[in-house]
């Protein structure tokens, strides 16, 4: 059964992810976010840290489509959005096929140096994109900095992501992803 | 001389392949009759993520400005001042046109009807500068024009501003109008979003050059990147080649440092998510047309050498 602190966490996420504020979430916001993370970090769709974010962002949102039973070019109101999310990524275990690689994509292409971590400038770069603000930047760096270290590893990023689209743990680390719920 | 583009691909930004359009085959169907010129092709690239009609019109708006090019290079407007202006009054009249207009017999009925199905998905800015691209590529012609009849042959810094109105001063513009996109005009005017659009123009336009340099040496037009290069420095055109694709990379580089400083020029401005996100979408599609200039370079017959 999926919990409130599951509900909230995807609540938050869908008016993230709709950047367009029309309150329907469409394929075109996922491109717009994907462009908006890209353009942040230098990148382009034809570099392969570019093609990946918005490749990843496809296959995310082609698992979303279908779990709705919607068409391509269709739109999500905020509860189909989240019985699409509950039904992909809490009920079925599709993480890993079609969440892992935007991910990971998004999380690469915040490495600028590549050499795996990322620091908080990095990190505020992508959170920028997804509208979070600055206090709640400053949080989640701090939460998902187990090592305290200023340093979070892609690896650590990734996992986070995990945890806050899908845990139900309220002392998941990752529910701090974007800062305080 | 042929000229390798391939090497091309080993620049950053130039490296990985483009996302094409889900619906490609239709598109090539919907263009078919272009000769092999393959302008489906460029549309899938340029438009990966549009529904199919407005791939379709923007591959039918390249394959306008590829007919209109062919007519200023190989045809009369080339060389007939009075009717090269006479065509540009004519499109200029067309834009200049009320939407509840009707648009008058004997004009440029193509251009007038792609012009219809675009001028309404954007709003009365894109049109102003739409109408001055218009009249730049006017000045950019007749600059052309003169120098063909003169034999002169421009210095490569004049030939690089030159290059830029004719090859981007319009055709630049429709990403906005396929995205319905309305880029603010003090972003429109701003340094890094200028500076994006000249790097992407100009790359275009050299890759282009170096790809089409045999068929324009082969009938003696001097305005090519390579041949204007060949010229002012006096080196063979594999030299000059190589100096062009040197500025090719270059010019990548000066994209992508442009690029990086739009997030910053989106604040200052005070723009919102939403408008950010979709002026995005428009950058990340001038980031993407060098790659899919390139890759369509190498699926289209347009520059191909005919047989003897």
């Amino acid at each position: 059964m999926t919990t409130e602190l599951q509900i909230r966490k995807l609540d938050r996420a869908f008016d993230q992810l709709d950047v367009s504020n029309n309150g329907q979430l469409e394929r075109d916001d996922l491109i717009g976010l994907g462009s908006r993370m890209i353009l942040g970090f230098g990148q382009s769709p034809t570099s392969a840290k570019g093609k990946e974010v918005l490749d990843g962002f496809d296959t995310f949102w082609n698992r979303l489509a279908a779990d709705a039973k919607i068409e391509r070019d269709d739109a999500l109101s905020p509860a189909e959005f989240r019985d699409a999310m509950i039904s992909a990524y809490i009920k079925s275990d599709a993480f890993d096929v079609s969440f892992r690689p935007v991910a990971q994509a998004v999380a690469k292409l915040t490495d600028i140096d590549n050499d795996g971590r990322l620091g908080p400038a990095e990190f505020r770069t992508m959170q920028i994109a997804f509208g979070t603000s600055a206090e709640n930047i400053e949080t989640a760096f701090a939460a998902l900095d187990r090592s305290g270290d200023g340093q979070i590893s892609v690896e650590e990023l990734v996992e986070a992501a995990r945890e806050y689209y899908t845990s139900a743990d309220p002392q998941a680390r990752g529910n701090l992803l974007f800062g305080p719920l | 001389m042929t000229i390798h583009l391939g090497s091309l691909e080993a620049i950053e930004g130039l490296d990985a392949p483009c996302r094409r359009h889900p619906f490609e085959p239709r598109l090539h169907d919907a263009l078919a009759p272009d000769s092999g010129a393959r302008f489906a092709a460029m549309a899938s690239r340029a438009l990966p993520e549009s529904d199919l009609a407005t791939a379709v019109l923007f591959g039918q708006w390249i394959g306008w400005f590829a007919d209109f090019d062919d007519q200023r290079d190989d045809g009369p407007l080339g060389s007939d001042t009075a009717r090269l202006n006479r065509r540009y009054r004519d499109l200029l009249a067309t834009v200049d046109r009320s939407p509840t207009q009707r648009y008058p017999r004997g004009g440029d009925e193509a251009f007038a009807g792609l012009w219809r199905q675009t001028a309404p998905r954007v709003g009365p800015q894109w049109t102003h500068r739409f109408r001055i691209g218009l009249r730049e590529h006017w000045r950019g012609s007749l600059i052309e024009a003169a120098n063909r009849q003169s034999s002169r042959v421009p210095t490569p810094a004049e030939f690089v501003q030159l290059r830029r109105i004719t090859n981007g001063a319009m055709v630049l513009l429709l990403p906005e109008a396929m995205l319905r996109v309305d880029v603010p005009w003090r972003l429109a005017q701003s340094p890094a979003w200028r500076a994006l659009v000249d790097a992407c123009n100009d790359v275009v336009g050299w890759c282009n050059d170096l790809a089409s340099v045999q068929r324009e040496s082969a009938r003696g037009d001097i305005h090519n990147f390579v041949l204007v290069i060949a010229h002012a420095l006096g080196v063979s055109r594999a030299s000059a080649a190589a100096r062009v694709r040197e500025r090719i990379a270059r010019r990548m580089l000066d994209m992508h440092h442009a690029a990086r400083f739009l997030p910053s020029t989106f604040d200052s401005l005070g723009l919102d998510r939403r408008t950010a996100c979709d002026v995005s979408r428009v950058a990340v599609t001038f980031l993407a047309t060098p790659r899919g200039h390139l890759e369509w370079l190498r699926e289209s017959s347009r520059y191909a050498q005919k047989a003897a």
